[in-house]
């Protein structure tokens, strides 16, 4: 647990990025079940390109290096030909110290 | 191995780490290949492409400090030095790997620190990268030396503690320890990290007040059982250690005790190497030598009895 590193920087951005945030916490609140793209866009009321990007990223808005996937805090799974998504253990932990740092980010940042 | 000498033990593994990542910095940005042509430290610092000049300075003094280099006719000189790295068995199981990922992170931020002391990469300023201060406050190394500052204090149920530069994590972890009926005074300077810390304690109904203050101004009041502080004289002025140690000896109660706990220079050799990392806080000082606090601490005249534990710990416990 204590060699998971947890990035500052990582948490900076996704706390400055509304989308991301909201997903996570939504997967957070599911956890550890996994849902499809369309729900999460639905509950996050986003459309389902933004939530793509915020995930895996596309285009230019979210490139792959700051998605959610690539960054390791959620996970693809393929079943039957469909996608699902699913907060890691190491994005549960992530959300625990964004939930942490919530305020002194709104203060001090 | 007794929980102390594991604290030691870490604590001396962090120093020879350093070292060795010392070596690095000073192989990859090319100080030793100017230095090994008998350059004057003048000359040194002209001749590297580091902008940063008072770190580079601060860089080469640590190499002397630590005796890689030497100065001699006015010329920087390798000197051949040496050291061993150890994984002796006994050690290594009691080695913990939390502080090990952070200082990772130290070390890397001094390549940005080398360009400009205000580079985004650098995270230890305790308001602007309180979070950063927060994890690292967090690691397993920190939750052993809380559970030796507990013991060692008589930290528990219904106690009641004062904590000097207590930090985001302390004030829940000894909050917990201390239950309902004690309680917890955490004083500290930054309002980022104790904004962190309330965040932590909130909702958890835990006995636990914090107090933004500088504590060079704290108040002696006579109250407290247990007054701790963990890592907190590096970033105290030696010329202040004495009024801050009569402060803090002045905050408990007759029978109370004042833990402090510091990787004492005098107990490390090379300990300059880890404060070369230290030192991108712009608040860090010097890691004290436990000698000078004891010394100080006995001229004040307190009737209290000092009592040396392992190479980083001093519990100084006051008369009945
Ligand atoms: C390395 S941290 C140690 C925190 C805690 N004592 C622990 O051991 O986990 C140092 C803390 O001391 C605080 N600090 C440093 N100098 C201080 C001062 N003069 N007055 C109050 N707090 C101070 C910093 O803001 C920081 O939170």
């Amino acid at each position: 647990m204590d060699t998971m590193i947890i990035d500052p920087q990582v948490l900076r951005s996704i706390h400055r990025s509304e989308l991301r945030k909201r997903i996570l916490l939504y997967l957070s609140e599911i956890y550890p079940s996994a849902t499809y793209l369309s729900e999460i866009a639905r509950i996050v009321g986003s459309d389902p390109s933004n939530v793509r990007g915020a995930l895996v990223g596309l285009g230019n808005r979210y490139n792959g290096e700051s998605s959610l996937v690539y960054l390791g805090l959620v996970e693809e799974v393929s079943n039957n030909g469909f996608k699902y998504y699913r907060l890691t253990e190491y994005g549960k932990k992530v959300v625990e110290y964004l939930r942490e740092y919530y305020r002194y980010y709104r203060k001090f940042m | 191995m007794g929980e102390i000498s594991v604290l030691d033990s870490n604590i001396e593994h962090m120093v020879r780490m350093a070292i060795l990542h010392i070596i690095q910095l000073g192989t990859k940005h090319g100080v030793f290949k100017v230095i090994s042509r008998g350059a004057t430290q003048r000359e040194v610092l002209d001749s590297l492409d580091i902008p940063n000049k008072k770190l580079l300075l601060e860089f080469l003094n640590t190499l002397k400090a630590i005796g890689i280099v030497e100065e001699r006719d006015g010329r920087l000189k390798l000197n051949g030095f040496s050291y061993r790295l150890d994984v002796p068995k006994n050690h290594y199981e009691a080695l913990l790997p939390g502080w090990v990922a952070v200082l990772e992170e130290i070390y890397r931020m001094v390549d940005y620190a080398f360009i400009t002391p205000t580079h985004p990469h650098v995270l230890m300023d305790f308001d602007k990268d309180a979070d950063f201060w927060d994890i690292r406050m967090n690691t397993d190394f920190a939750a052993l030396y809380r559970e030796v500052i507990a013991k060692t204090g008589g930290i528990d149920q219904g106690s009641s503690v004062l904590d000097l530069g207590c930090g985001s994590v302390s004030p829940y972890e000894f909050g917990k320890r201390i239950g309902y009926d004690g309680l917890y005074v955490g004083v500290d300077y930054s309002p980022a990290i104790l904004e962190i810390a309330r965040a932590r304690v909130e909702g958890e109904s835990l006995p636990v007040e914090l107090k933004e203050l500088d504590l060079k101004l704290l108040r002696p009041v006579n109250e407290y059982q247990t007054t701790v502080m963990s890592f907190i004289f590096e970033y105290l002025k030696p010329e202040d250690y004495r009024r801050v140690l009569r402060r803090a000896l002045g905050t408990l109660r007759p029978g109370g005790s004042l833990i402090i706990l510091e990787p004492f220079r005098d107990n490390f050799r090379h300990i300059e190497a880890l404060e070369f990392f230290e030192r991108l806080n712009k608040d860090f000082k010097r890691f004290p030598a436990m000698s000078e606090v004891a010394s100080l601490i006995a001229d004040e005249g307190f009737d209290a009895s000092i009592k040396r534990l392992g190479r980083s710990l001093l519990k100084v416990t006051l008369k009945p």
